[in-house]
């Protein structure tokens, strides 16, 4: 691969989040199609699109955003109305850009897999009668454009003072205005400072240009659009149709240069502007300067500070213990050093939050993908479907918000096909022929919850044990209860029996679902009821990087249990403890039985209490299901640091990950649900 | 068997600056740098730019349930969590000794980080293609795959170990197999 004709890896990013926030604006425009500023919105987002497009070399993108562009324009002047045509039209329009893009990311688009892919200039020609648009390519000049220049503008480009800081090239603007027509060009040196204040980052000139071109005002405009943002000044009028002869134009001229060289103070420019503009151009101007204010960092590079971080907080533990050691022989020395510590302590905690605060990003940027999926899933099989996303400003770590929007996009689509049932099915139920899914995300201490329900039929436990029985994964003689019954439909073999797709269909991938969240130290859970609905539930951690851990002793060795899995823990009496034929032991908790799992004898570990009524039992949760396991006591509860183990290549089976303890010594940080399978 | 010559280019990293074991000129003497060590009652050879350094015997090894026991545990590495593997145990050397010479030599490949304990340290050594011999098949004790040849220092033999051999993905596939 030529390294030279890669487009620059920022363009992609960028590219990706404007067709992502094209997405978002499409959906709300649908139900806001009086919304100019919705309009505008995806006008500039098309708009950047195409010009990054065109500055990485990316021609073909460009042109299709541009054609994609001319479709909104002609929104823009009122001469398409937004119906849901449209907006599909759109839609498809904004997928095809990312099947352009998507080649250049090497990742392939899981929504649009189901859909043909299109070209854009083939949609682009159905929806467009007005040629004017159609394949134009702004920024090459006509071939007979000395013909057509019969406009004249006079622009006032006044750029942003830090726009070179920002890599912004008030050049660039130039070179794309020059295609256009003739221009004559002044630049005002009035605003340079003395050198006492003067920073040679910054920009101090400014622009006036006559340019006389056969393009119309609207056009001129969008390339300004580009440039715009921050500071940014620009102003344009069109002054008269060029004269005939030779002599007017020289006057003219003259005129206009006489009118440049008494230009006033910026201030004065800025209120002069909106009376020059018979529309003047406002858009978004705190938008972009939000946007000049972040700056982009790779993920590798915050995990790189969050392990350093990591690293302090470890030492930190560390420095108490040694305070302990200066303590025996110098007491007031101990003094002054515990208050360091602390200190010390206050500052690496917030050093820390701040840090997992940098990484978080709330979990809509997850769930409005989800709209665009229902939408196209609910035409597509003559559904009705609303979805309804509470708490879409919860806050999760970047990567878990990567990592579950697979397992939540299935979760979805069983819903949507499985779950919700057909408008006439609904009808017969007497339900609201519009089914209902919600998105839910919510805080808990700690942890993430993330639900999908919907309204429609629920699970059938009669028909998933019968399943269950036929695949051999229940006894005949067996007859769980209904939690361990729904459970089934996370086992693997459950995936291919066709009959459990008839029934309710949740089968399909489920276990994949299941494996995906406990690999981020997660759990999942299923909730039904026949006729009422499903409700899925999943809790995360908030971050990949630190958990909430339970330390436990296991004979001479420690091991931490991710404390969102512990709902109890007990000794318990002898009388709880029950052994079933067929289901081993059991502990008897208010009139629960829980399957009684003995940690030392599947860690294979020795000198272990073996008696639950003289260890503890740690009760952990396991989907729906709840296992008590033994250990010999409980050491401590705090955040560990979790250090991945597949870098150092030795797969250990049990085992999820390590941390450091305060005593530098490594700990491992139990796998749960590999230990229960 | 292939015995290319180094270049070394004087960015020569043994990490931690401040053990200086080496006389740095030494690298740029011609031949390849081997550091030996004792198992048993041989002596073996790791290639210098693979070993990123030495340390003492830790205090504490937290043992790793379920694995073989030439995995003696893993360890924390100023941050770093490595795994530990006993060569006398892997290599099967039925007389070892563990005492203040016991070194643990932290080896690098690519990405995988691993310690290797071993009786001790002998020195670091320029080897010459004329001090190598081909290792004849089954000559030592230790499988012949991990050896990458032999060579005659003075008239003692040092086997020289393929580290990558010891280190490759189908060998560790096995560690986690075995329960």
């Amino acid at each position: 691969m030529n390294l030279d004709t890669l487009p620059a890896e920022e363009f992609l990013e960028e590219a990706q989040e404007l067709l992502q926030e094209i997405e978002e604006a499409l959906l709300e425009i649908e139900e806001n199609p009086h919304d100019r500023e919705l309009v505008q919105r995806l006008f500039r987002s098309a708009h950047t699109l195409k010009g990054g497009a065109g500055m990485v070399g990316l021609a073909e993108l460009a042109d299709s955003a541009h054609e994609f562009e001319a479709l909104l324009s002609k929104i823009r002047a009122g001469t398409l109305s937004v119906s849901p045509q449209t907006v599909s039209t759109l839609l498809k329009g904004r997928d095809d850009l990312l099947s352009l893009l998507n080649p250049l990311l090497g990742t392939s688009d899981i929504d649009s897999s189901s859909e043909q892919p299109q070209n854009a200039k083939v949609l682009a020609v159905e929806t467009i009668s007005d040629e004017k648009y159609s394949s134009k390519n702004v920024n090459s000049p006509p071939d007979s454009f000395i013909e057509k220049e019969k406009n004249v503008f006079l622009l006032h480009l006044h750029f942003d003072e830090t726009c070179l800081q920002q890599g912004q090239e008030p050049m660039m603007l130039f070179r794309q205005l020059e295609p256009l027509g003739n221009i004559t060009m002044i630049a005002h040196t009035s605003e340079i400072p003395n050198w006492e204040t003067f920073d040679p980052t910054s920009l101090y000139l400014w622009w006036s240009i006559k340019l006389k071109s056969y393009k119309s005002k609207d056009e001129v405009e969008q390339l300004l659009e580009f440039f715009r943002g921050g500071q940014t000044r620009f102003s344009i009028e069109q002054i008269e149709t060029p004269a005939e002869n030779e002599e007017e134009v020289q006057e003219a001229h003259q005129k206009m240069l006489d009118q440049i060289s008494a230009s006033k103070p910026p201030e004065q420019l800025e209120i002069e502007e909106s009376k020059i503009l018979s529309e003047p151009i406002t858009l978004g101007v705190t938008e972009t300067s939000k946007t000049t204010q972040t700056i982009r960092v790779p993920v590798s590079r915050l995990d790189r500070l969050q392990n350093l971080v990591s690293e302090t907080v470890i030492r930190q533990a560390q420095l108490l213990r040694l305070n302990d050691a200066i303590q025996a022989t110098n007491d007031q020395l101990s003094e002054q050093f515990l208050q360091f510590v602390e200190d010390n302590e206050q500052a690496v905690r917030e050093l820390q939050d701040q840090i997992q605060q940098v990484r978080m990003v709330p979990v809509g940027t997850i769930f409005t993908p989800m709209k665009r999926v229902v939408r196209d899933f609910a035409s597509r099989n003559q559904k009705q479907i609303r979805l309804e996303i509470y708490g879409s400003e919860t806050e999760l770590d970047k990567t878990i918000t990567e990592q579950i929007q697979g397992p939540l996009m299935h979760l979805l689509r069983n819903a949507m096909d499985h779950g919700l049932e057909t408008p006439s099915q609904r009808q017969e139920v007497g339900k609201d022929l519009t089914g209902n899914i919600s998105l839910r995300a919510s805080q808990q201490q700690g942890f993430i919850v993330v639900e999908v329900s919907d309204d429609g039929r629920g699970l059938d436990p009669a028909r998933i044990l019968e399943a269950g029985r036929r695949l051999g994964l229940v006894a005949n003689d067996q007859n769980p209860p209904e939690h361990e019954i729904l459970q089934l439909i996370f086992q693997p073999g459950f995936t291919t029996a066709k009959e459990v797709t008839e029934i309710s269909g949740r089968g399909v991938g489920m276990d994949a679902v299941k494996r995906d969240v406990e690999a981020l130290l997660g759990n999942i859970e299923v909730n039904s009821e026949i006729g009422k609905g499903t409700t899925l539930r999943l809790k995360l951690p908030l971050s990949l990087a630190i958990i909430e851990g339970m330390l436990v002793r296991i004979g001479h060795e420690k091991f931490v249990i991710p404390l969102l899995l512990v709902t109890e823990s007990l000794r318990p009496h002898p009388t709880q403890q029950k052994r079933f034929k067929n289901r081993g032991e059991l502990i008897d908790i208010r009139d629960q039985y829980h399957p009684l799992v003995r940690l030392h004898q599947r860690l294979k570990i020795e000198n272990a209490i073996e008696k639950p009524e003289e260890g503890l039992l740690i009760v952990v949760q396991q989907g729906s299901q709840k296992y008590c396991l033994l250990v010999d006591g409980i050491e401590d509860q705090l955040p560990v640091v979790i250090k991945s183990l597949e870098e150092h290549f030795i797969h250990i089976p049990g085992i999820a990950g390590a941390t450091i303890l305060g005593d530098g010594s490594v700990c491992f940080i139990l796998d749960v649900a590999a230990i229960l399978n | 068997m292939d015995f290319q010559p180094h270049h070394l280019h004087g960015t020569f990293n043994l990490i931690d600056e401040e053990d200086e074991i080496f006389d740095y000129q030494m690298l740029y003497h011609s031949g390849e740098q081997w550091l030996t060590f004792r198992l048993g009652h041989e002596t073996y050879g790791l290639e210098i730019l693979q070993i990123r350094e030495l340390i003492s015997y830790p205090e504490n090894i937290t043992h790793v349930p379920r694995l073989p026991s030439f995995i003696l545990g893993m360890i924390n590495l100023r941050g770093l969590v490595l795994p530990i593997m006993d060569l006398r145990k892997r290599f099967e050397i039925a007389h070892f000794e563990s005492g203040p010479f016991t070194v643990i030599i932290i080896v690098q490949i690519k990405t995988k980080v691993i310690g290797l304990v071993v009786d001790s340290v002998v020195d670091v050594v320029n080897l010459q293609d004329e001090n190598k011999l081909e290792a004849p098949e089954e000559s030592t004790g230790v499988n012949a795959k991990f050896v990458k040849g032999l060579a005659n220092l003075r008239g003692e033999m040092v086997i020289l170990l393929d580290l990558e051999q010891l280190l490759a993905p189908e060998e560790l596939a096995q560690i986690s197999m075995i329960r």
